[in-house]
């Protein structure tokens, strides 16, 4: 029965391959293959940077014969890639699967579909690994050559690190799941546990360089120290350069806490596989409404449409939040502007391009917001709400822009006014700066708009595939930094012919030009899209 | 108050709804009934302004929908097969976005809200996120906002499907009550047995094509509506029969 049950696992698997997962249609030959080479190019390149990071520090740590250190940081490494990509597999596969109540309905065995259910997520774990993890080895054993103890040791490590990253996402998974249903505000929630997850990334990325440097520097009397407070760690690091009383001890322990869990989850099995109790009710009171113009109440939709979706939020919001830590930034540390600017040593050409370059790097920041274009398709399947409305087409676009229009206007108004006030700019150089940035506000939104009405995708089962799989917030999020592109080579080309000055007063008409251009196409054409989007 | 003339909807070269003619006055309850993929949906959704259709003309009120959309749709409400609404939102705030897009006076659409509400017993829940709701409550709640602004004509593609046989029969009554104020209401429905209770008219749609129409007796004669569906569901092939 388990080999049935791992059967349409596996299928389950490979249907992303066989199957567009937007339309459900079958790929074509040429897209399947063309959809493997992708995944293959990606899993290519990301075991290639571990690679690459392998090489850098396997030579060192052979060197200082250090080799279980390399294993223990390359393996935590390995470890928290592993769980962070399947710990939402696994709360989706095992805790919100759709088939749970099909399988409940049928003759089977609870450790059966559970032993089916932890494979495809072991299976999971492996690719993290074949990413990761084997890369380093193959780095570590380049640099301290092919041994047996070697290969054996790393083979054990890598089963050992499997099994582990099998538990902690059983049990991560059964947090997620439990921390979700109980989770008032989920949107905002888990936009702030993201942008904490991004700013840690950055903040670590910078400085990683630095870091791992200074930390190679010191890597024998690190590795001492914890050796010698640590033995833990060291027992395990030491189980991939092939030490057998390290193998035996890890592999075992993994294994034994690895069968607790399953005993505990198979003996849960109902439990588990109905942890999704549905949404706490809310008890109603009536409260005194203010009723809203027609404008306003398809603005609010679009608002909360935005802002009750964390996808939504992250996926298309993000040059907002950019353009305000801009500004603010500007006010809480203006030296870091001051000392940027003082490098132009305060001429009128030092002046312009710094104008030039704070407006295009403002202007990349409103690019990334891409809110109007996914509008369309974010309907889904209530897009007959507002076909059936006494609205007019108009303005259900009218709506649907205003929402990355204020947001981005009020954003980049706010960074723009700052960050010229704290760069020294003044007259033209400052007033050129803010409107620069808000006409491109304009024109982006109307850019994404356009891409919105003519590639729509309302047949969608997550709404992660309208806003990140969707053709059109592909074209608005890479068009709109390819409109700062063009502008760039713009000035770079008038400025040969014309001055400075009366370039950047055509960059200005442009703008202006572009989005009435778009805005026009959006009143009539548009209008006429979208309606026959029935 | 619901003038279809001669209205043909093509999906690429196949004809959804072919020639289709039907006249429903106030105070109407016009039932529309055919296969699955006979045309019914096509046909209301052209109703509603929802789906542009190639030839024809419907008239709401004496109002082209091809002409004044806006204006046709203020005074009529839809309500589809499946209930999709706003899970970003709760069921109180649903029904305002509505009552708002319709202009509803903010003390009337309390009154009918609780009116309403109370009836189909979701008083409780219009506070919850709509994602929690069951098909059943979201098919209510699709009620509530089709009646909080008083439409003139109704507009239902199988109302009856998830409902409970309470909410059934309260939404039997309440359609009633609304074509007694002078409304009209046209729907579909596979549930014969209603539709041969509820309607003053009725409607027999066979690949596309009207096969049917008129007053249930002359529709029925001395047989049940149920015979008259088979008897034509087993001959595709006939030819439209204008019993008015």
């Amino acid at each position: 029965m388990i080999r049935v049950l791992v059967k349409k696992q596996m299928m389950e698997v490979w249907a992303s391959l066989y199957q567009n997962q937007k339309n459900g249609k079958r790929r074509s030959v040429v897209g399947i293959i063309g959809y493997g080479l992708f995944m293959l190019f990606i899993t290519l390149f990301l075991a290639a940077m571990f690679f690459r990071l392998g090489t850098f520090c396997a030579g060192v740590f052979s060197y200082i014969d250090m080799g279980w250190f390399y294993y223990l940081l390359m393996g935590m490494l390995s470890i928290i890639l592993s769980v962070f990509g399947s710990v939402f597999n696994t709360y989706s596969t095992v805790y919100l699967a759709k088939d749970n109540e099909l399988l409940l309905s049928m003759p089977l065995k609870p450790q059966e579909i559970m032993t089916a259910r932890l494979g495809g997520v072991y299976l999971t774990a492996l690719y993290y690994e074949l990413l990761s993890f084997i890369p380093a080895a193959v780095a570590y054993m380049i640099a301290d050559g092919f041994t047996a103890s070697n290969i054996i040791g790393a083979i054990a490590a890598l089963i050992a690190i499997s099994i582990f990253v099998l538990i902690l996402s059983c049990i991560l998974g059964y947090g997620v799941a439990v921390i979700s249903q109980k989770l008032k505000s989920k949107a905002i929630i888990t936009v702030i546990i993201a942008l904490v997850f991004f700013a840690a990334y950055y903040y670590v990325y910078f400085k990683a360089a630095a870091y791992l440097n200074d930390f190679l520097k010191n890597a024998a009397a690190i590795g001492a120290e914890i050796k010698e407070k640590a033995e833990v760690l060291y027992v395990i690091g030491s189980c991939a350069t092939g030490n057998v009383s390290s193998m035996c001890l890890v592999l075992g322990v993994t294994i034994v806490i690895m069968l607790v869990v399953y005993k505990i989850m198979v003996n849960n099995y109902t439990k588990i596989m109905t942890t999704n109790k549905g949404e706490k009710k809310v008890a109603y009171n009536e409260k005194t409404v203010k009723s809203s113009s027609v404008a306003t109440a398809l603005y609010k939709k679009e608002l909360a449409r935005f802002t009750r979706s964390a996808s939504y939020m992250l996926n298309c919001g993000l040059g907002v939040l950019f353009l305000v830590v801009v500004g603010a930034t500007a006010i809480i540390k203006p030296d870091i502007i001051r000392e940027f600017t003082s490098l132009t040593g305060g001429s009128e050409e030092g002046k312009q391009m710094i104008s030039l370059i704070m407006t295009s790097v403002l202007c990349f920041f409103v690019s990334m917001s891409d809110i109007a274009a996914p509008s369309v398709s974010m309907e889904g399947k209530c897009f007959w709400i507002l076909r059936s409305l006494p609205v007019s087409t108009w303005q259900i676009i009218k709506a649907k822009c205003s929402v990355q229009i204020r947001l981005t206007l009020v954003a980049g108004l706010f960074a723009s006014v700052f960050l010229g006030r704290e760069a020294g700019l003044e007259g033209f150089n400052y007033a050129f700066m803010i409107l620069a940035t808000a006409f491109f506000a304009i024109l982006i939104t109307f850019f994404g708009m356009t891409f919105g009405i003519l590639l729509p995708n309302f047949n969608w089962t997550s709404e992660q595939a309208a806003l990140k799989q969707s053709a059109n917030a592909f074209i608005a999020l890479f068009g709109g930094m390819a409109f700062v592109a063009a502008f760039g080579g713009i000035i770079y080309f008038l400025n040969k012919v014309i001055e400075m000055k009366m370039v950047m007063v055509a960059c200005l008409v442009l703008e202006v030009v572009v989005a009435a251009g778009f805005y026009c196409w959006l009143k009539t054409i548009g209008v006429k899209k979208l309606e026959n989007l029935g | 108050m619901l003038r279809i003339e001669g209205v043909t909807k093509k999906y690429g070269d196949k004809k959804a709804i072919d020639n289709i003619s039907l006249h429903i006055h106030p105070g109407e309850i016009y039932g529309f009934i055919g296969h699955n993929g006979a045309g019914k949906t096509t046909t209301i959704k052209s109703c509603c302004g929802i789906l542009q259709f190639e030839e024809g003309e419907i008239y709401i009120n004496g109002m082209s929908v091809k002409e004044n959309p806006t204006q046709c749709k203020s005074i009529l409400a839809y309500i589809p097969d499946n209930p999709d609404l706003y899970e970003f939102m709760t069921g109180t705030q649903y029904l305002n976005f509505v009552a708002d897009i319709f202009k509803v006076d903010v003390n009337e659409r309390k009154e009918r809200i609780k009116e309403y509400a109370d009836i189909f017993e979701i008083t409780g829940d219009l506070g919850s996120a709509i994602s929690s709701y069951s098909h059943g409550m979201k098919q209510k709640l699709a009620l509530i906002s089709a009646l909080i602004h008083q439409p003139k004509l109704i507009i239902m593609d199988e109302p009856f499907v998830g409902l409970d046989p309470k909410a059934a029969h309260l939404l039997k009554e309440i359609m009633r009550k609304v074509c007694d104020k002078g409304a009209a209401i046209f729907f579909s429905t596979h549930v014969l047995e209603v539709a041969e209770k509820l309607c003053d008219k009725v409607a027999i749609i066979n690949h596309g094509k009207l096969i049917m129409s008129g007053t249930m007796e002359e529709v029925k004669g001395n047989t049940s509506l149920e015979d008259v569906f088979l008897e034509i569901a087993q001959d595709k092939t006939t030819g439209q029969q204008e019993v008015v």
